[in-house]
């Protein structure tokens, strides 16, 4: 492992969780969560230096869900560094701060909290202490107690890592007071063949509530190992959405801890992966206290030698009676050298709960096609409604409209290019 | 001859479903099959309508043109419907979406422009109140949740929709409530027109005393072994089919 000193930004609150770490090692391909996703050359990586904040000359792509500044708070996050001149933060007034982390508003409280890599330790995941250990750099977003955000805040994150087996390590921390409300997005840019590597640790203060929504616009070489680990206090709302349109190889998991009761949690996915792509998604739903709620929709819609991998884990602990958890995953096979796997897995230590899963995984239905065409379409205008009507519902579910509207035209275009590709291969359907 | 199938043959892997059909309906007529389970009906339905995965031999000419080689939505514009015995739900697709795709292709397909949205939202209410169909349903996906009589139904609100000039309808009625049959024959009854020409396959007399047939034939292990008018269809119910069996037997 390589790194610049001098590039790496001073933080000296962070302590390194260095002996925990020891302990861990890379995961392999005897490790159950890691059978079908794995980075066996990781150790050999070289670090990404961050961008220096102000060199960053311009945004390169016009054609994404940005939205205009009276609409929305608008954070560049070039290679894990803010760069202000082409931000439009949030006015100190409006009771949301935003700045790098480490920075000068690296307070006590966060420190106590996160500062640390509490949550991520406790979770023991190798790549989020490794990133820990690197002192990664990222964005600390906070909103004050009782303070509803009257913007939606994007970071729109562009990570340029042109290296294969290079790494950007980043740490990003989203901190709600009691009673805040926020809608937060990223759009995410992967640009070249290197690694983003990323932690996001959210606390969620007693009846907060926090929208968060994922784009993963990853290039199809691009590597991408990400956590997101959510605390949730008594009555808070956490919603996440995640459109995850491609990437060499990905990695994602998402573990929400509901540690107060009648808190709700809303899981969102849509994953597209195209040609040789692997997008693999983890959820982690910890039930710990009565009367919570969660709610996690998958789907995943596989081209030509894409793959998708899904694994979503309910655990409900022995005190969390009247836990309503429900988890749903379908793939659709675009092709037969399309592959999925997908496993739920629940564990319930509680006896008075609703958990209700499911999965399905296939390839287009040769009946409904059929149907369709003695009305008048042709099989592939069939494929392309049906496979439209199946990324659409869950798109509905987007909350905010730009996004919304930018995914589905996405879609359209995806789906075109993923039939386009399935068409030319051998052993097409059509 | 609106439609004339001659000597039509089917059979999966090996097995003899239809054994040499001849059926020949003029513009206009409307016809109805009767025929006993298994007897081959829906094979010859889906068989007009394109349904690949049989072995056929033989001939379909629908205005006086071959039609074996074609695909099932060129049939489909060409003004061939069949509506389904078991209508498929499709998951998610919006009834008046998918409707209006299928409407514009025929459009394209006969050179007339394609309808905009209100032209077609029109249409639709129209269309819908000819068999009642309520507004709700319209906006719900395709068969998605419907109910047997609401999909049938639905079926020949399509049909209404898509205007065909050839409608054949397998086994219509179904499923449906004693209401339900009434307002959907009555629906069938407004589409009779001179130039449109309908197969209706059911079981039961009960349904040709609404939609009037000018012929009726019966299908018979998958051959037509008898034909007549609609006097037929009252023999039938009262008889059964055993006795045009045991007719076979004495004349073979
Ligand atoms: N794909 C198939 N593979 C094997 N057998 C088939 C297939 N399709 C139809 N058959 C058989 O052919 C025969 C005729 O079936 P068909 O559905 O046409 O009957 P039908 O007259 O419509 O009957 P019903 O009145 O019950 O609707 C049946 O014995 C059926 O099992
Ligand atoms: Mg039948």
């Amino acid at each position: 492992m390589t790194t610049s000193p001098e590039l790496m930004p001073n933080r000296p609150h962070a302590v390194q969780p260095v002996d925990k770490l020891r302990k861990l090692v890379p995961p392999n391909f005897r490790d159950e969560d890691w059978k079908y996703t794995q980075f066996p050359h990781f150790q050999q990586y070289k670090i990404q230096p961050p961008s220096v904040p102000g060199l960053s000359k311009g945004i390169p792509s016009s054609n994404l869900p940005i939205p205009s500044i009276n609409e929305a708070w608008v954070v560049v996050v070039k290679n894990g560094m803010i760069q202000p001149h082409l931000s439009h933060l949030p006015e100190p007034s409006s009771g949301i701060s935003v700045c790098s982390l480490p920075g000068t508003h690296f307070g006590p409280s966060v420190e106590s909290e996160f500062g640390r890599g509490a949550i991520a330790l406790k979770h023991g995941h190798y790549f989020s202490q490794w990133a820990l250990e690197q002192n990664a750099v990222g964005v600390l977003i906070e909103v004050k107690k009782n303070v509803v955000a009257q913007k939606h805040l994007m970071i729109h994150t562009i990570n340029d890592i042109p290296e294969s087996k290079s790494v950007l390590p980043c740490h990003h921390v989203i901190k709600l007071g009691p009673n805040a409300s926020l809608t937060f997005s990223e759009v995410m840019e992967g640009i070249g063949a290197g690694m983003s590597l990323s932690l996001h640790e959210i606390h969620l203060g007693v009846g907060s509530s926090l929208k968060h929504n994922q784009l993963q616009l990853w290039g199809n070489t691009h590597e991408c190992i990400q956590q997101v680990l959510v605390n949730q206090e008594k009555e808070s709302q956490y919603a996440h959405f995640a459109y995850c349109a491609g990437g060499g190889k990905v990695r994602n998991q998402l573990t929400v801890s509901q540690e107060g009761p009648l808190a709700h949690t809303e899981l969102t996915g849509l994953v597209l992966p195209g040609a040789g792509e692997h997008i693999d998604n983890q959820t982690l739903m910890r039930h710990c206290t009565p009367n919570c709620s969660s709610r996690q929709r998958y789907r995943a819609l596989v081209g030509h030698n894409g793959t998708s991998v899904f694994n979503g884990k309910v655990f409900v602990d022995p005190e969390a009676q009247k836990t309503d958890a429900y988890q749903h995953h379908a793939s659709l096979l675009m092709h037969e050298s399309a592959v999925s796997n997908a496993k739920p897995e629940l564990e319930i230590y509680a006896d008075d709960v609703k958990c209700s899963h499911g999965a399905t995984t296939g390839m287009l239905d040769a009946g409904e096609i059929h149907y369709m065409r003695t009305r008048g379409l042709s099989e592939i205008q069939a494929r392309m409604m049906l496979q439209d009507a199946f990324v659409r519902d869950l798109l509905d579910s987007l909350p905010v409209e730009i996004l919304r509207s930018w995914c589905l035209n996405h879609c359209v275009d995806r789906l075109h290019a993923l039939n386009q590709s399935t068409v030319n291969q051998p052993n097409n359907p059509l | 001859m609106l439609l004339e199938i001659e000597n039509l043959k089917a059979s999966v892997e090996g097995k003899e479903i239809l054994k040499g059909i001849n059926l020949s309906i003029p513009a206009g007529e409307v016809h109805a099959i009767m025929g006993p389970n298994g007897s081959g009906k829906s094979t010859l339905s889906s068989i007009i309508a394109g349904k690949d995965g049989y072995e056929i031999s033989g001939s379909i000419r629908f205005d006086g043109v071959e039609i074996m080689d074609w695909e099932p939505e060129i049939r489909s514009r060409a003004g061939i419907f069949l509506a389904f015995q078991y209508p498929v739900e499709l998951p998610g697709v919006g009834l008046s979406s998918f409707l209006r795709a299928c409407v514009n292709e025929s459009r394209k397909h006969r050179g007339e422009p394609e309808l905009d949205a209100s032209a077609f939202l029109a249409l639709m209410r129209e269309k819908a109140a000819l068999v009642e169909l309520s507004q709700e349903l319209i906006r719900r996906p395709v068969n998605q949740g419907f109910s047997g009589g609401e999909k049938k139904r639905n079926e020949i609100f399509q049909m209404a929709m898509l205007d065909p000039k050839m409608a054949i309808l397998d086994e219509t009625d179904s499923g449906l409530d004693i209401d339900a049959l009434r307002i959907v024959a009555e629906g069938v009854n407004k589409l009779r027109h001179a130039q449109r020409s309908m197969l209706v396959i059911t079981h039961y007399q009960r349904l040709l005393e609404y939609i009037i047939p000018d012929r009726v034939h019966v299908l018979i292990d998958g051959a037509i072994v008898m034909s007549g008018d609609r006097n037929l269809a009252l023999t039938l119910e009262e008889k059964g089919y055993d006795w045009i069996r045991a007719g076979q037997e004495v004349s073979s």
